[in-house]
């Protein structure tokens, strides 16, 4: 038993060592494909990484970690089951033996040579076995059955160890060494015939192999038959039905009698042999350039192996390349089949140790071959989308492995990839452009009906000129228009003077809604809303849902201890605020008084870290105003915008835009959509505005920082800032909100967002620490930021200016239209990223 | 000072188209150096761009005056500055106005400015200097008249980029032979332009490549050097590498792929090393492609060629790659049918590069298929492939024809395509037709070609023979150049292997035994070699040996003994000694050797020589002379064992090479039957 157990060791270390070389190679898979493929979201369109168990077909074997191929054609099917048998009869072998019945064990060694053996074949091998039962010695008998078993086991995985060496191993009594020898010696003749009636009942097709198999689960017992079955069933499960197998089943069958080695000879020729396997995935065409190599470990007997690609639903019981949608290119002759079962010569054969690789061009839907690196030239040209790399055996022994990135390709993938990327690059550069706004917005929209190739340089080209500020009439128009919109006037107003552009709206309007802005980030709503009603005095009429929203965000802001009107009552005022002289409150102030806990069920001290971080976000708003007002940081303001604009944001701006249509269609509908499009999209917009501004921050953080710090180490958020006037404030502000809504219910009917917006507010009076209730989020200055782009955007609207930037918008389409192309499978999206045009 | 002399002439013929420039030139003799001044400058303004007003300043003399102000210190640096840039503009026009230009000495003169101090009048001046150079009909010599002129171009390789990349171009162009490149290399070309590849700007990187390629141009000395040279810390073939790129500019990628392709075949570089296998290879290979420009094309072509020339596993990479033999059959498709018609312009184009692109296919497939059998099929079996060669024989190009002939002489080495493709096209025709009168160069590539078409197995022969080759190739043994007089006898040889008894006295009677023993003093052992070879085969049958022997043996047995005598290789005496041998295989011709004492001691020397080929040769001899069953073998054989040969046989016996005992047992048989 030593033996057996040492030889479990070593087994199980080299799969730890397998384990971990497994880990690294994921890892160096992981790497690789990113590196190849960055324009891939794999989460969406995941990457082949190794051969589908599920998409083969059944002649075809997997191994290591489904990257290995072999061929196992129609017996081997059931030979593997048959070594899964023998692995199970030599356990209970074993067993016996140790039992010591002998009796027993005679009996099945018998029963297992009989499993063993095509009939004819059984004659010969009892000859081995002339002291059966007899004179030899039981260690020697079993030693010489395990070797016939091994040895038949092993030819099935197409190892080459030495009988020898394996009988060492297998032994759960060990073999003297020269007894070893002879039993191999003697048992070479016994080994061949096994593998030739192997091989012969191989082509006999199974009815003459299931016979065999019949014949000895007839005579089988107790714990064989099991096994035996399995074997038998799995044999009786490989095609049977079409005329052409049995037309060739009973030609060899009547051929093998006489002559077995021309049956051998045949087998495997014919295409019904043929067996493919295809990836897990198909090739996304945002790889732009995809690329995989196999190596064949073995050309097996006659070397009809194929490699190439082929689309879902093909047949697998066929080489890549003889059906439609697939393609291929053959070991044997070097030719390559298009759909078609007649090849083209293509490239030179290969065979055992060369390394074929495949690359699909998604760009221009073609299609080459490497061998051993060396490029042999376009192969298939319009190739459909959606790919799988497939590869195709047809005769026995053919093993090949897969590199779908695991290891360093042969070939530089990597700087064909470059090449394809320039090109790409110096189509967008050279792309002819058009001279006003317009044009550019209809040509965006007409490739993005299109999706024709073409649309990337298009789109990438508006994109470029994004980041290329001055000369260009359109250009500053489009970043002026940017810059309008989100209320950067001076910014705005120089870039104006810089490029003799006229600003579509008065520079008093801007300054106006900036304020108002301004107010909003704030969280001063209550002054907010006022200067609203004064400046816009239609607006808030004309849009109750806005004024509702403001409101109910003015409730959150009194909650929060942010709004004037609760801060006028003992709430403390942001630090950089000019219009508020008065010292900010310090919490060590007597105005904290212990009622304010007994009124609200706990008074709350928040972490100062906490606070922290809440303060910079809200300095950084007021300092926003500040900055952009600052003319020698204009140049600069301007520059950094678009880079701002991150993708995800243009992604949902682009979304509420396309909601747009609907909302003009059904005018009932119109406030509800207006809120709606409040809380999705725009609110995404706005948190760009936000970015915009703490970029800016960064430059003013230095003389920030230490005022801030103060304030920091003493802040402590109370509710309504901590003042009793305050909450009562609060209090009677919420019932006013509550008649508020009930009365818009009344006029314009149930709205739940309306109604879900109210209820979240009220529940943060449900908490004895709102900032860190379920509901506190809405108490973050970021909040404010969906309500300061609704309202910003309903006063453009009734200037009748657009409540989109068009900069934006572009991007927006941009990259919709990039993501567009990834999805209906052009390829040239892989090389033309949004972000590589706004540095 | 030709343009000068002429003037008074031309003037009066152009006055009136010259009348317009004349004012130009009258403001350069301005007292006034303000006026010189804007003069030049106006100059200078009226000649960018405008090849007619080049031409008419020149017939007026205004490079003279230009010259001398620009020499003159006292004119001021702006002046002599505008003065170079004017003359630089200058030589950007014609060839004529180059050479006018140069006939003026314009070269020492500019050279003379690049030693004074201003950087700006330096940069003009080599401006000017590298557009006169670039000119195909400036002599390269005058840039090495003066040794100082190069190490001082050296020293102004730092003073700033315009320096930098007009040097390097100056350089490129003017290193044409061994002795330029060795000049440039023992200046420290390569230390000093090293770090310019890696430069920020890409036309001194582009310009400095370029000087590289020159240098390492089948330069051992050079390539050596390179393959250690390091920039910033990485080996210089790896620069190279990065350079071909697929997505760096073309001129790039080809010109790294020059460099390292003549650094491999300088021995630099091994031709298994990655660097040549996967990528210059495969550079060179897309720069065939149809996708790039004509002179991409041919270069690319051309430099595969000569990369994969000596190297059978290269030819076998090049031969799969990117369908390379497919891609070249569309080289010779210049000009299109389609453009004739459509444009013009184009046309002209095509018509241009049709030559070159199709000298360059034919090279390329000559290095392809020059040790592969199946390369060889491969492109035989390419459309129109023989037709192609055998127009492109008779083409009115010489380098087309000397191509095609290459290629044809590499195809010649299979066999099998002798005996089919070579004689469905009737290849000979043309081949005969070429050889008449062809210059050296395709000559010997030609000859070299009937040789193999000469072979015995191959059908071309007869009607070869029949068209005259005897008396051409006869003609050839007398050339001056030691290669035609090789492919010449060699053709011979090939053609006496096996041949009738008429074809062998033709071959004599051509020949001249005069012309034969001539060519066996030849300073050449090629020549000599394949002389040998021919009297081998034209001794051979026994009625022929006799036939030859009786007219010519006194002569052949001189000559015999004059070789065996002389200072020669192994190969050579051996040859010879299979000559006697087949001399002693003849019936009257046997009497030759055994009446001459002198050629027996010969024999018997060689017999007890160290070296067991000619141990073989001579035994093989004496076995001959003292063959049994042959008239007269008694008394040869009593003689022979007189002279003590028998001893020599017996010991001979105990040999250690087996083919030597055999030889020398059946021998003694001889004896003993």
């Amino acid at each position: 038993m030593s033996g057996q157990a040492s030889g479990c060791g070593s087994l199980m270390s080299v799969v730890v060592h397998g384990d971990s070389a497994l880990n690294e190679q994921e890892k160096e898979l992981n790497q690789r494909l990113r590196l190849l493929y960055p324009a891939i979201n794999e989460q969406e369109t995941p990457l082949p990484r190794s051969w589908s168990p599920k998409d083969k077909f059944s002649y075809i074997g997997l191994s290591q970690n489904n990257l290995r191929v072999h061929y196992k054609g129609r017996q081997r099917a059931a030979k593997w089951q048959l070594a899964e048998f023998v692995r199970v009869a030599l356990k209970s072998e074993a067993q016996i033996l140790s039992t010591g019945r002998i009796g027993a064990w005679k009996k099945a060694s018998c029963r297992l040579i009989d499993v063993n053996q095509s009939p004819e074949d059984l004659g010969s091998q009892t000859s081995f076995f002339p002291g059966s039962g007899e004179g030899d010695s039981i260690g020697d008998r079993a030693a010489l059955l395990r070797l016939v078993l091994l040895e038949n086991f092993l030819h099935g995985e197409q190892s080459n160890r030495p009988a020898s060496t394996l009988a060492a191993w297998s032994g759960p009594k060990h073999l003297a060494q020269d007894k070893c020898s002879t039993a191999s010696k003697l048992f070479t003749g016994a080994v061949i015939s096994v593998k030739e009636s192997a091989v012969a009942a191989e082509s006999d097709g199974f009815e003459v192999c299931a016979d065999g198999r019949r014949r000895a689960v007839g005579g089988a017992e107790d714990g064989y038959t099991g096994a035996e079955s399995v074997g038998a069933r799995g044999l009786l499960r490989e095609p049977v039905g079409s005329p052409y197998s049995t037309r060739t089943a009973l030609h060899t069958v009547s051929k093998n009698y006489t002559k077995p080695l021309a049956v051998k000879e045949s087998h495997g020729k014919t295409p019904k042999d043929a067996a493919s396997v295809r990836a897990t995935h198909p090739i996304p065409a945002a790889c732009g350039i995809y690329y995989f190599e196999v190596k064949i470990v073995s050309k097996g007997r006659d070397g009809y192996m194929g490699i190439g690609l082929s689309a879902q639903g093909v047949n697998m019981n066929r080489l890549p390349g003889w059906d439609k949608q697939s393609y291929g290119y053959h070991g044997d002759d070097g030719h390559s089949f298009c759909s078609s079962g007649t090849g083209q010569p293509y490239g030179p054969t290969f065979t055992t140790g060369d390394v074929i690789g495949c690359c699909v061009n998604l760009i221009n839907n073609t299609c080459f071959y490497t061998k051993n690196g060396h490029s042999l030239g376009i192969a298939f040209t319009d190739l459909p989308p959606n790919l799988y790399p497939t590869v195709g055996l047809q005769t026995p022994g053919e093993v090949v492995d897969a590199n779908f990135g695991q290891h360093p390709f042969l070939f530089d993938i990597e700087d064909y990839r470059r090449e394809w990327q320039s090109k790409i690059q110096t189509q967008i550069d050279g792309f002819p452009t058009g001279d006003r706004e317009g044009e550019w917005q209809m040509m965006i929209q007409k490739q993005i009906t299109k999706t024709l190739q073409v649309s990337v340089t298009a789109v990438a080209k508006t994109i470029k000129r994004f980041e290329e500020t001055g000369i260009h009439e359109d250009r500053t128009r489009m970043v002026s228009s940017y810059l309008v919109h989100h209320g950067y006037c001076a910014t705005a107003e120089a870039f104006a003077k810089s490029t003799d552009q006229a600003v579509h709206e008065e520079l008093a309007s801007i300054k106006n809604r900036q304020k108002i802005q301004k107010l909003v980030l704030a969280g001063r709503m209550g002054e907010a809303i006022e200067t609203t009603q004064q400046l816009y005095p239609s607006l808030v009429e004309r849009n109750p849902n806005l004024l509702f929203m403001l409101k109910v965000r003015q409730f959150i802001e009194m909650v929060n201890g942010t709004d004037s009107e609760v801060r006028c009552l003992g709430g403390r005022s942001p630090k950089s605020q000019d219009s508020y002289p008065g010292s900010p409150r310090t919490f060590s102030s007597p105005s904290m008084s212990p009622s304010h806990s007994a009124n609200i069920h706990s008074l709350t001290l928040v972490k100062s870290s906490g606070s922290h971080g809440h303060l910079a976000g809200f300095d950084s708003n007021c300092s926003n105003g500040v900055i952009s007002n600052n003319a020698p940081n204009q140049s600069h303001c301007h520059k950094h915008q678009p880079s701002c604009l991150t993708t995800p944001d243009l992604n949902s701006i682009n979304n509420t835009r396309s909601q747009q249509p609907n909302s003009y269609t059904s005018s009932s509908n119109d406030v509800d959509m207006e809120t709606d499009r409040c809380s999705n999209g725009v609110s995404e917009l706005s948190s760009n505005g936000f970015l915009n501004g703490s970029s800016k921050h960064d430059h003013e953080m230095e003389e920030c920082e230490a005022e801030m710090d103060i304030d920091s180490t003493q802040l402590r958020r109370q509710l309504c800032g901590g003042s009793q006037a305050a909450i009562e404030r609060m209090i009677h502000f919420g019932r006013e909100l509550q008649a508020m809504s009930e009365q818009l219910r009344r006029e314009c009917g149930k709205n739940s967002t309306n109604k879900k917006m109210l209820k979240d507010a009220f529940s943060l009076l449900a908490y004895s620490d709102p900032w860190n209730s379920p509901v506190g989020y809405q108490l973050d200055s970021i909040q404010r930021e969906p309500v300061c782009s609704a309202l910003n955007s309903a006063i453009l609207e009734t200037h009748n200016l657009p409540k989109q930037p068009p900069l934006a918008q572009a991007m927006g389409q941009a990259t919709q239209c990039l993501g567009l192309m990834a999805r209906s499978g052009s390829g040239s999206c892989a090389f033309a990223a949004v972000e590589d045009y706004l540095h | 000072m030709a343009c000068l002399l002429e003037a008074p002439l031309r003037i009066s013929v152009l006055s009136e188209v010259t009348a317009s420039s004349r004012h130009y030139v009258d403001r350069l003799f301005d007292p006034d150096p303000q006026k010189v001044l804007l003069g030049v400058i106006d100059m200078k303004n009226a000649v960018i761009g405008n090849n007619k007003q080049k031409a008419n300043l020149i017939v007026l003399g205004a490079v003279p005056r230009l010259l001398y102000l620009l020499q003159q210190d006292s004119s001021g640096a702006e002046l002599r500055t505008e003065c170079a840039v004017v003359l630089g503009s200058l030589a950007m026009g014609t060839e004529n106005n180059v050479k006018s230009l140069v006939d003026c000495h314009i070269i020492p003169a500019l050279l003379q400015g690049l030693l004074s101090q201003d950087l700006k009048f330096i940069e003009a001046c080599l401006r000017c200097l590298r557009t006169v150079f670039i000119s195909t009909v400036t002599p390269v010599q005058l840039l090495y008249t003066d040794a100082a002129v190069i190490p001082h171009l050296m020293s102004l390789l730092s003073r700033s980029r315009r320096t930098q990349e007009y040097i390097c171009q100056i350089f490129s162009h003017c290193c044409k032979t061994p002795d330029h490149q060795t000049i440039l290399y023992n200046h420290g070309a390569i230390q000093n332009i090293a770090h310019l590849l890696i430069s920020s700007s890409y036309k001194v990187q582009m310009q400095a490549l370029k000087c590289f390629s020159v240098l390492a141009y089948e330069n051992p000395q050079v390539s050596m050097t390179l393959v250690n040279v390091l920039v910033d810390g990485e080996l210089l073939s790896q620069v190279f590498v990065r350079m071909m790129q697929r997505d760096k500019p073309i001129e790039m990628q080809l010109t790294a792929a020059k460099c390292l392709t003549y650094m491999c075949r300088a021995g630099a570089i091994r031709t298994d090393d990655n660097c040549i296998v996967l990528k210059t290879l495969p550079c060179l290979v897309r720069m065939c492609s149809k996708e790039r420009l004509l002179e991409e094309r041919v270069d690319g072509a051309e430099t595969l060629a000569y990369l994969i020339e000596p190297d059978v596993e290269l030819q076998r990479i090049a031969s799969i790659t990117d369908h390379l033999i497919a891609m070249l059959a569309d080289y010779f498709k210049y000009p299109s049918s389609v453009s004739a018609i459509t444009d013009i312009k184009r046309l002209d184009h095509d018509l241009k590069h049709a030559h070159e692109l199709r000298q360059a296919a034919f090279k390329l497939y000559a290095s392809l298929g020059a040790n592969d059998e199946d390369i060889r099929k491969k492109i035989i079996e390419t459309e129109n492939m023989m037709d192609r060669i055998v127009s492109g024989l008779s083409e009115s190009s010489i380098k087309v024809r000397l191509a095609a002939v290459r290629c044809l002489h590499s195809l010649s080495r299979s066999v099998q395509q002798l005996r089919t493709s070579f004689q469905d096209h009737a290849v000979w025709k043309p081949l005969m037709k070429l050889l008449q009168n062809a210059p050296e160069e395709v000559l010997v590539m030609a000859s070299s070609t009937l040789c193999n078409l000469l072979l015995e197995f191959s059908p071309s022969k007869e009607p070869i023979l029949e068209s005259g080759a005897i008396d051409l190739l006869c003609s050839l043994t007398q050339s001056e150049s030691p290669a035609l007089r090789v492919n010449g006898i060699w053709a011979l040889m090939n053609m006496a292997f096996q041949a009738e008894q008429k074809i062998k006295m033709d071959i004599l009677r051509a020949l001249s035994t005069e012309q034969l023993f001539r060519l066996l003093s030849d300073p050449d052992v090629n020549v000599l070699m394949k002389t040998l070879g021919l009297l081998r085969n034209l001794l051979s049958t026994r009625p022929h040996i006799d036939q030859i022997m009786s007219s010519h043996g006194k002569q052949i047995m001189q000559a015999v003994t004059l070789i065996l005598e002389g200072e020669h290789n192994i190969e050579v005496k051996e040859q010879t000694l299979c000559i006697l041998a087949n001399i002693a295989d003849g019936t009257t011709a046997k009497d030759l050797i055994m009446i001459n004492d002198d050629i027996l001691q010969k024999i018997k020397y060689y017999m007890g020589h160290s070296n067991v080929k000619l141990q073989l040769a001579a035994t093989f001899c004496i076995s001959n002379l003292i063959w049994n069953e042959e008239e007269g073998s008694q008394e040869r054989q009593d003689r022979l064992r007189e002279m003590g040969f028998v001893d020599i046989l017996h010991k001979l016996t105990q040999s250690t090479d087996p083919s030597l005992c055999d030889r020398a047992k059946t021998a003694m048989q001889q004896y003993l039957a």
